[in-house]
Order: C-alpha cells, then structure tokens, then sequence
C-alpha cells in the first residue's frame, strides 16, 4: 500500500465517519454519498479505505453496526455511532479546529 | 475454570470470522448494486452503470483482503495481548517463575523417564513376528498357596507328547554362570532351553543356529549360544 494522501486522511477519515454518523445511522455506501455531497465532490472518498476504516472504528467501540431493510427492501448493515464514539468525536473536532487554525495562521503570516 | 470459557470464547471468535466474512461479501455487494442504481439514474445503461460501479469501488478484493485484515487482528490481537500480559506478569515475578519452570521441567523429565521404562518393558511389543501369540504358561495351586507353580519334568514330557494347542512348545530357566579365562570372572546370566523353546520364537538367530536335537539329548556336552543384550 502506498503512502498516499489516503494515508495522511486516516486519522481525518475516521473523524469524518463519525462526523456523518452523528445526526444517524446509516450504512457504508450511504456514508460515502454524505460525505461526497457535503464535500461539494471534493472527498470521493476511497472506497477501498471506507470499509477497514469502518470496522476498525467498531473494533474500537466507537460505533455499532445493525443489520437493517432499506427502502428497496434490500439488507443493509447501518452504522450507529455509540457514545464513546460521540466524544471521541467532540475531543477530534476541537483538535482539528486547533490544529487547521495554526496552520492557517503559519501561511498567513508574513515571513 | 476461566481457561475453559476463555478457550471457548477464542474458538468462537474464529467461527465468527467466516460468518464476518459472509457478511462482508454482502455489505459490499449491496454497496456496488447501491453505486449502479445511482448510474442508472443518471442515464447509464446496466452494464455500463455496474462496471463503472465496480470501478470507482476500486477492486472488491482488495477491499475485502484490507479488511479482513482488520477482521483477523481482532482474533488475532487477543491471542497476543493475552500472550504478551502473561509474559508480563512472568517477568514480574522471576523468583515464582524459575521455580514453576524448574518444578515444570522435574515433574516433565520425571514422568518421561518413568513412562520410557513402563513403555519399554510392558507396553511395547516383544521384537518378534507376532509377538501377542507367545505365550508363557505357569500352574497354580491355590489351594496349597502356591500361586505360580513351574513345570515338572513328567508334565512337560506329557505336554511335549499330547500338545495340540501351539506350534511350538518348550521350556526355560534362568540361572546364573561365572565366566573366568584371562581377566577376572564374571558372573553373567544365563537361559537354560530345552528344544523348541528357541524355536518357538518364530525366527533365526543373527549370526549361526538355535540348538539342534542331538545338543538337547540327555547327556549331550554343554552348548552356548551368545546374546549380544
């Protein structure tokens, strides 16, 4: 696997996951549309990093998963984000604002 | 009793592995099929709508074999999170554990040296071709307290004479002799054979013959055969 941006985004992937996660349910293809949709189709998110990440982020207790019927009527595996998963959500948003903010302050600043 | 639920929650962790694996093949198909409806809405025909489907998911193996991997470190993970906590604790502990290691390694060699004898004399089965059809056979007398009674000569001549029952029969004693010549004597033990004994072994000696009839006659000299045990 090579070190690419998907690399870099795995720590970031996760909390955006989550982040979609946060008002509801829902299973792994609905995850990636969220995310593309509200990306402005910025993030097509790597499908072939999605699902490890998923289960590594249940693996780790920060959501469930169900098995559920979708409208069509078709099996589907909706993820729910737990508890542990809504703070350690929170904890990783404040860390991003900091850290995006110093960033931010470093290229702004004169040299 | 904690081993045996934590054995068994360690072997169900693997059964659940192959039913995570099922699960998985569906999740990801339900995924593609969600990606081709989506094409198809936009206009695509089928087969194009599902082949670019599977494109942008980018190799459904590969997905798969990622996170399988993540499946297994689960299984996986435990086994040596246990492992490396019990070394741990060992560690902690030198004292306690050389001592279980020593008394380990005592009662170890112990039981083996004990079980290589029992297995060498009473279990393992005489070297000879069908070695469960030798017998040895003793009288008793109960009632005169004599448990294992030996063999007189007129038994054994009537048994020589009337025996149906086995291919060969013969009779032996132990006894022991002195050896002296050139060096000290040695006091050795020997097997006292009379015909069919030997023979009844069911094989040749390594080197030369068993006694031949004319050595068994009453008043014949003394011959020797030599064991190499």
């Amino acid at each position: 696997m090579a070190r690419q941006k998907g690399d870099v985004l795995q720590g970031t992937l996760d909390m955006l996951v989550l982040r979609a996660l946060q008002r509801e349910p829902m299973h792994g293809w609905g995850i990636t549309e969220r995310l593309e949709q509200w990306s402005e189709q910025v993030f097509q998110i790597g499908q072939g990093t999605l699902y490890p990440a998923l289960y590594r982020l249940e693996r780790q207790g920060l959501i469930g998963s169900t098995w559920r019927m979708t409208e069509n009527k078709r099996r589907a595996r909706y993820y729910t984000l737990t508890e542990q998963g809504r703070r350690h959500l929170v904890d990783e948003l404040a860390q991003w604002r900091r850290t995006s903010r110093a960033i931010e302050l470093v290229l702004a600043a004169n040299p | 009793m904690l081993w045996l639920s934590e054995t068994w929650r360690w072997l169900r962790s693997w059964r659940q592995r192959s039913q995570l694996e099922r699960r998985l093949d569906e999740e990801i198909g339900f995924h593609i099929d969600a990606q081709t409806r989506k094409n198809r809405r936009a206009g695509m025909s089928r087969v194009e709508a599902r082949r670019r489907a599977l494109i942008r998911f980018g190799g459904a193996e590969g997905v798969k074999e990622r996170t399988r991997d993540q499946i297994r470190s689960v299984v996986l993970d435990d086994l040596v999170r246990d492992l490396r906590h019990s070394l741990r604790s060992l560690r902690r502990a030198p004292g306690f554990t050389l001592l279980v290691s020593l008394t380990l390694a005592l009662g170890i060699g112990a039981t083996t040296a004990v079980f290589s004898v029992v297995h060498g004399v009473l279990i393992k089965p005489l070297s000879y071709p069908d070695s469960d059809a030798l017998m040895a056979v003793w009288h008793t007398a109960p009632s005169l307290n004599l448990p294992q009674m030996q063999i007189s000569p007129t038994q054994y001549f009537t048994y020589r004479e009337e025996n149906r029952v086995f291919d060969e029969f013969g009779v032996w004693t132990v006894g022991p002799a002195t050896v002296s010549g050139l060096e000290a004597p040695e006091e050795v033990r020997t097997l006292m054979v009379s015909g069919g004994t030997l023979e009844a072994l069911g094989m040749s000696p390594i080197v030369g013959r068993w006694f031949s009839e004319e050595e068994h006659a009453a008043r014949a000299p003394a011959t020797v055969m030599l064991t190499d045990g």
